[in-house]
């Protein structure tokens, strides 16, 4: 049951990307088919919950092959030769841009992944913060069958589940995602960080060699996977890593979108700023700096409907969420500061906490420091063509709401030091795969990785399409 | 002229004829170049790579610690249970909860220790990880209901509490009964 679970997750995500077009890259369209497959269903199992009917594995599944058809549907019905597009990127596969140094690295990416992912199906859950949360959360819903109604959310029973910063509001998406693998007879619930890191993996690389080439996208992947605390989290059954997948692929394809104005990119980015906020709370940092960025471009070329098709799709699952905890009295006492105040010791501690989690090679590896080089690299086709503009701009943007959020947090539950080492570390993760998008993507070092294509390619397949 | 034409017609039929055999050459001669190529830059690639994995200490840590240890680790115990699994990781604390578990019956009611208890000041406790937080142990004592003893005003089963939780020798003054108090960790039923 859990592997049928799994693999209709699997393919509403990969029907549904084909919603949207049937252009992405055989690598998008696998990578992305796991995260979109999860959260389209952890967003149905929430009216499934407000209407009553219990979270079992016969009713998971019966909504999930309904939306799975559903979705068969609307891409035999809109779009045209679906299966024909789908049959020539799997049996023509293009061989432009390989080399023996894309092998490499890929042989290495796959290498290292096999390893994080077995020892990540091998051990179960341990990690403090997930037991004492969407671990346990998840496991306990799969008992009694609803989110709403769970037991460890009756304050006569948890005298403490409405104080600053209770689970109880945690965004759905990681207890849910656990809860079905439960519901289906999982043993442990690790293997849904699993498969999101690696259908993550090939959706960045996917996403990546559109615009830097097949070696730039191996580079940039095996780094991004060699990030050696992102690492070490992507086999935890923390939140980070999952957030991170959402938050780093939407301004990944707000990029895409900026670089090629394809539609397709643009409603993507949507659907997964989408995804970010069912994720983390904080994810709200990329919907607002994103939006902001597509608004003001929709403004200056007088074209809306993109932009609020895209707004549509990243703010439903964000008010569908909100409705769903208001009208089941899911809160909890507000650890933000609404007022605005000036607080000089405040600043300077998160300041100089974000200074050293820039600087940390432990943590990051050459992350920050590539990207430096890269943007200085790039920095004469920012300013003369404005290259990579809007990806700089998401990043930048992105980072200061999250630090204006640090700032207007009332510290009441926990320190503000033990928030910045280790949530704020952990946030970081977001921005480590657009750091490495970045690095391969400007125009001077991508220029460079598709010369040395162009030179280690063999004649017959230098110009090939 | 028409000699010259004549070896000029020769020459361009040559070299109509040409193509197959100089595509030969070139193609033998192009995939000799593409292998020197590749495999001379896939090696300098290769050594760099290899380098960086050894010099940069988070890649490093990540490589040889992180991946290849546990690899190693699962290598040496490929069957182990999930109860074995999670008692290598979590260790007593595990193996406590698991103890408490096998003691009681699901529908029992627990007077779960405090932090105090589990980690009391100035005693070296064998617990190491969040084992105090109510949220961690029932997770792995669900379905049974907790109560802390902060909470015996305002939880709505400290009335029914079935089962006391020692740990570290604490918890006894929570029982209705004497009892031998040299039992350091246990659980003991309360008597109705």
């Amino acid at each position: 049951m859990l592997y049928s679970g799994l693999f209709l997750t699997f393919a509403s995500g990969f029907v549904f990307v084909h919603c949207f077009s049937l252009r992405f890259t055989l690598a998008e369209k696998t990578g992305l088919a796991f995260p979109l497959g999860m959260a389209l269903e952890c967003f149905l199992m929430l009216f499934l919950d407000q209407a009553g009917i219990p979270l079992t594995p016969v009713p998971l599944l019966t909504v999930q092959t309904l939306l799975l058809a559903g979705l068969c549907a609307f891409v035999y019905f809109y779009r045209t030769n679906a299966l024909k597009s789908l049959w020539a990127s799997v049996s023509r596969p293009s061989l432009k841009g390989i080399n023996l140094v894309w092998l490499l690295f890929i042989l290495a990416t796959a290498y290292m992944e096999y390893m994080n992912l077995s020892k990540c199906l091998y051990f179960p859950p341990s990690d403090g913060d997930s037991l004492a949360g969407f671990e346990t959360i998840g496991y306990i819903l799969a008992q009694e069958h609803t989110l709403k109604g769970l037991s460890i959310f009756d304050a006569s029973y948890m005298p403490g589940i409405h104080g600053p910063a209770s689970y109880i509001t945690y965004a759905p998406f990681v207890q849910l995602s656990y809860a079905y693998v439960y519901a289906l007879g999982a043993e442990t619930s690790k293997v849904i960080p699993g498969l999101m890191y690696l259908f993550f993996l090939l959706a960045f690389y996917g996403a990546t060699s559109r615009v830097a080439g097949r070696t730039g996208a191996a580079v940039a992947t095996f780094f991004m996977l060699l990030t050696p605390e992102m690492l070490g989290f992507s086999s935890l059954s923390m939140t980070n890593n999952m957030h991170a997948v959402f938050a780093s692929l939407s301004v990944i394809y707000l990029s895409l979108w900026f670089t090629k104005r394809e539609k397709k990119d643009l409603l993507l980015c949507g659907v997964l700023l989408g995804g970010n906020i069912l994720c983390r709370t904080e994810g709200i940092v990329f919907i607002g700096s994103v939006l902001l960025l597509l608004f003001i471009d929709a403004f200056r070329s007088k074209q809306y409907k993109g932009f609020l098709q895209a707004s549509l799709f990243a703010l439903v699952p964000l008010l569908v969420w909100t409705l769903y905890t208001k009208l089941n009295g899911l809160y909890a006492e507000s650890i933000a500061i609404t007022h605005l105040f000036w607080d000089a010791e405040k600043a300077g501690i998160i300041t100089s906490y974000m200074w050293m989690l820039y600087n940390n090679t432990l943590y990051y590896g050459w992350s920050f420091v590539v990207f430096l080089i890269a943007f200085l690299a790039n920095l004469w086709f920012l300013i003369r063509r404005r290259d990579s503009l809007g990806l700089l701009l998401a990043i930048g943007l992105s980072s200061l709401f999250y630090i204006l959020i640090l700032y207007q947090i009332d510290y009441k539950w926990d320190t503000i030091d033990n928030v910045l080492s280790y949530s704020a570390k952990r946030f970081m993760f977001c921005f480590i795969p657009m750091l490495w998008y970045f690095s391969v993507t400007n125009h001077a070092v991508k220029s460079l990785f598709l010369k040395l294509e162009r030179f280690l390619a063999h004649t017959s397949l230098r110009d090939a399409k | 002229m028409g000699k010259y034409n004549s070896n000029k017609h020769d020459k361009q039929k040559n070299r109509a004829q040409a193509p197959p055999q100089a595509e030969q050459t070139n193609r033998g001669g192009g995939y000799l170049t593409w292998v020197v190529k590749n495999v001379g830059v896939a090696l300098v690639v290769g050594f760099l790579l290899s380098r960086c994995l050894e010099v940069q200490q988070g890649y490093n840590w990540a490589y040889n610690s992180l991946l290849k240890g546990n690899m190693a680790t699962i290598r040496a115990n490929p069957n182990l249970t999930v109860a074995q699994k999670n008692e290598m990781k979590l260790g007593i604390d595990y193996a406590y909860l698991q103890f408490v578990r096998n003691a009681t019956p699901e529908d029992a009611v627990i007077l779960y220790p405090s932090v105090d208890d589990f980690f009391p000041e100035g005693v070296e406790s064998p617990f190491k990880h969040g084992i105090s937080n109510k949220m961690w142990g029932l997770r792995f004592l669900y379905p049974r209901k907790l109560v802390l003893p902060s909470e015996m005003e305002t939880n709505r089963y400290a009335g029914d509490i079935t089962h006391v939780a020692i740990v570290n020798g604490r918890g006894y003054e929570r029982l209705n009964y004497e009892v031998d108090a040299s039992v350091v960790h246990g659980v003991l039923p309360v008597k109705h």
